[in-house]
């Protein structure tokens, strides 16, 4: 038997963190703030700095500020978004601690617009509908967040691996012991020992709109093989609406029109919303089926929405935006001209279960940030982030990011030394690098490619029923058939391959839990079965992989125990 | 079209642009001491790595994006 350390990089940690945007260095820091004993590494495929989303988003977090009721922000969610399927108990926790924490981010460093007085400099913004009644704050947080928070923990002690891809957790009997993954550069082997792994690398965006690129769901296959459940799979499904030309975003949602010229978003929302609902995308495929697409979207025919945000005082996010806004002057139309616009899949699937600490129901695992957003069941029957008001994404990632790394802290403060089997870890890096051992076969593109053609499409994704379910399972089969067929050259192909095998467990769990749903409710559609059943779905989907199989079950939701009941 | 373009001449070798491509297209080459732009097709053109450059030597050009039909 060969020892581990003839296997590739050895490295031993208490904390380990799996990806180092917001939510990752946010736990960093807290599980430093826990136990500075605790010793605490983060590694990240990219650049810890510059990776994750909170670089290159709104820049914004939801924060109740004095006046706004938490009971009533849970209510309009549980009633009118996550319709009934939320943990009513974690969702008012968070949105009651959420002006703490940027306030904490603030006293880390980070740039958070401030009045005079030091009070957070917070708004009410209509965000994209001028008629939706915003009733609660927003918080900025601008977009260079990762650096000072980067300076902060590695000032504490948090050691930092960059270019590191994860791609299996190691197991002890039933215990999450470290991962294994491989430098992108130089395609060097990595086993990482850890007694405790937190999971901060992202929901499954399916490289399918460009400045999400990097979220493949790598956290949330790792998971999944390892045996972690898997909750409310059904809702990764956010179709946005975007620019044909750029990919760029289309503010506001209620100045869409038809070829004819008829607003259509008036028609097909149903009620004022603060994010665009599935009614609108599905009235948009309508319109184009029937004839009267292309869709437009005209800026000119409504206020701008997003002065108010133009105006905070967020130089990073200005200097971004403003980037993109002078290469669309250069290279294409200017943001403020009419232009073309379609729906694209954000996806967005976050589903790791967790608990109120973010613990999986593996022992030694976590999974914070984009990861679970789903899975803890916080936002209930609709995609997160944004989970239909966007800026909770910054706010949920901030906040898991501290509950879960002071409880994985207090956790390695405990735990026994891992023990990894030296069989296990000869078995996974085989896995890891069969791709490498093949000149041609299966592309990671024509993989993502292939899944993307069933996630993609509104039929499959969002006006779903049993036939159109299984037909987009039978195709997502065919493509992980041919999985074992995956081909890399060097390290940066590799991480590709491993990043389509896990867009292609991500499908496959969307689809599987949304044909065994039948209702509709929430982001979930089926034609089969068009309204909610609250007397048989008040429930959860789970997911696990039993002897290489994905099994879906239920789980009644405690909604006795919760506030607000149908 | 040439998607990433680095001006070598007016580069000061802070790597900068390496560290903030999120999508591995910019490596180091340690042959020559110089950035490249290794996996041009992956470009995503988020202008991260222009933003960031201290001597503003680089110009991305904008792809076409590329979409499965949704309808």
């Amino acid at each position: 038997m060969a020892k581990i350390e003839d296997l590739g990089e050895v490295i031993s940690t208490d904390v380990l963190i799996v990806g180092g945007g917001i939510s990752g260095l946010v736990a960093a820091v807290k599980a430093k703030e826990e136990s500075s004993k605790v010793e605490v590494l983060l590694v990240d495929k990219q650049t810890i700095g510059w990776s994750g989303k909170a670089p290159k988003g709104g820049g914004f977090t939801l924060v109740l500020t004095e006046g706004e009721d938490a009971d009533d922000f849970v209510e309009y969610h549980v009633r009118n978004i996550g319709y009934y399927l939320n943990d009513q108990e974690l969702l008012y926790s968070w949105v009651t601690q959420m002006y703490a924490a940027v306030e904490q981010l603030s006293a880390w460093g980070v740039r958070v617009p401030k009045n005079a007085d030091g009070k957070l400099n917070t708004m009410k913004c209509p965000l994209f509908d001028p008629r939706f009644k915003y009733k609660w704050s927003i918080a900025g947080i601008d977009l260079d967040v990762l650096f000072p928070l980067r300076a902060r923990a590695r000032k504490t002690g948090v050691k930092t691996l960059n270019k590191i891809q994860v791609v299996e957790l190691l197991k002890q009997d039933d215990r999450i012991v470290g991962t294994v993954g491989f430098n992108l550069i130089d395609g060097r082997f990595y086993i990482i020992k850890a007694k405790a792994t937190i999971l901060a690398n992202g929901s499954c965006n399916y490289k399918a709109k460009r400045m999400w690129h990097s979220g493949c769901g790598d956290g949330i296959g790792a998971a999944y093989r390892a045996g972690a459940e898997i909750r409310n799979a059904e809702f990764g499904n956010f179709f946005d609406v975007h620019r044909k030309d750029n990919d760029g975003p289309a503010f506001d949602y209620t100045a869409l029109y038809n070829a004819l010229g008829e607003n259509i978003s008036l028609r097909y929302i149903p009620v004022p919303r603060s994010d665009i609902p599935s009614e609108l995308v599905l009235g948009m495929e309508k319109e184009v089926k029937e004839g009267r697409g292309p869709i437009y979207f005209d800026p000119s025919a409504v206020p701008d929405l997003f002065k108010p945000l133009s105006d905070w005082p967020r130089p990073n996010f200005h200097n971004f935006f403003g980037r993109t806004i002078s290469k669309e002057l250069k290279y294409g139309a200017p943001p403020s001209a009419r232009v073309e616009v379609s729906v694209a899949l954000n996806a967005e699937l976050s589903p790791i279960r967790v608990d109120h600490e973010m613990k999986t129901s593996l022992a030694g695992l976590w999974a914070i940030g984009d990861t679970s957003q789903m899975g803890s069941a916080i936002v209930g029957a609709v995609y997160s982030p944004p989970a239909m008001i966007r800026g909770i994404g910054l706010g949920l990632a901030t906040r898991s990011g501290m509950w879960g790394g002071s409880s994985a802290a207090r956790f390695a403060s405990q735990a026994s030394a891992p023990k990894v089997s030296e069989g296990e870890v000869k078995r996974l890096k085989e896995v890891i690098f069969a791709p490498m051992g093949r000149t041609k076969g299966f592309s990671a593109e024509e993989t993502i490619y292939g899944i993307q053609d069933v996630m993609c499409r509104v039929q499959y994704n969002l006006r779903r029923s049993k036939e159109r379910l299984e037909e987009g399972l039978s195709k997502i089969e065919k493509v992980q058939q041919r999985l074992p067929e995956l081909w890399a050259k060097d390290g940066h192909g590799l991480g590709k391959c491993h990043e389509a095998r896990n867009i292609a467990v991500c499908g496959e769990m969307t689809l599987r839990a949304a044909l065994t749903r039948t209702e509709s409710r929430g982001t979930h559609f089926r034609e089969d079965y068009p309204n909610r059943d609250d007397k048989n779905w008040l429930k959860w989907t789970i997911i696990r992989e039993k002897s290489g199989k994905m099994v879906v079950s239920t789980e009644p939701v405690p909604i006795e125990k919760y506030k607000f009941k149908p | 079209m040439e998607r990433v373009k680095i001006d070598l001449d007016a580069c000061n070798k802070c790597k900068i642009c390496v560290d903030a491509c999120f999508v591995d297209v910019i490596r180091w080459d340690e042959k020559q001491g110089v950035p490249v732009a290794a996996y041009p097709e992956d470009c995503v053109w988020c202008y991260a790595c222009e933003i960031a450059c201290p001597v503003q030597c680089i110009e991305v050009v904008p792809g076409t994006p590329r979409f499965v039909e949704p309808y």
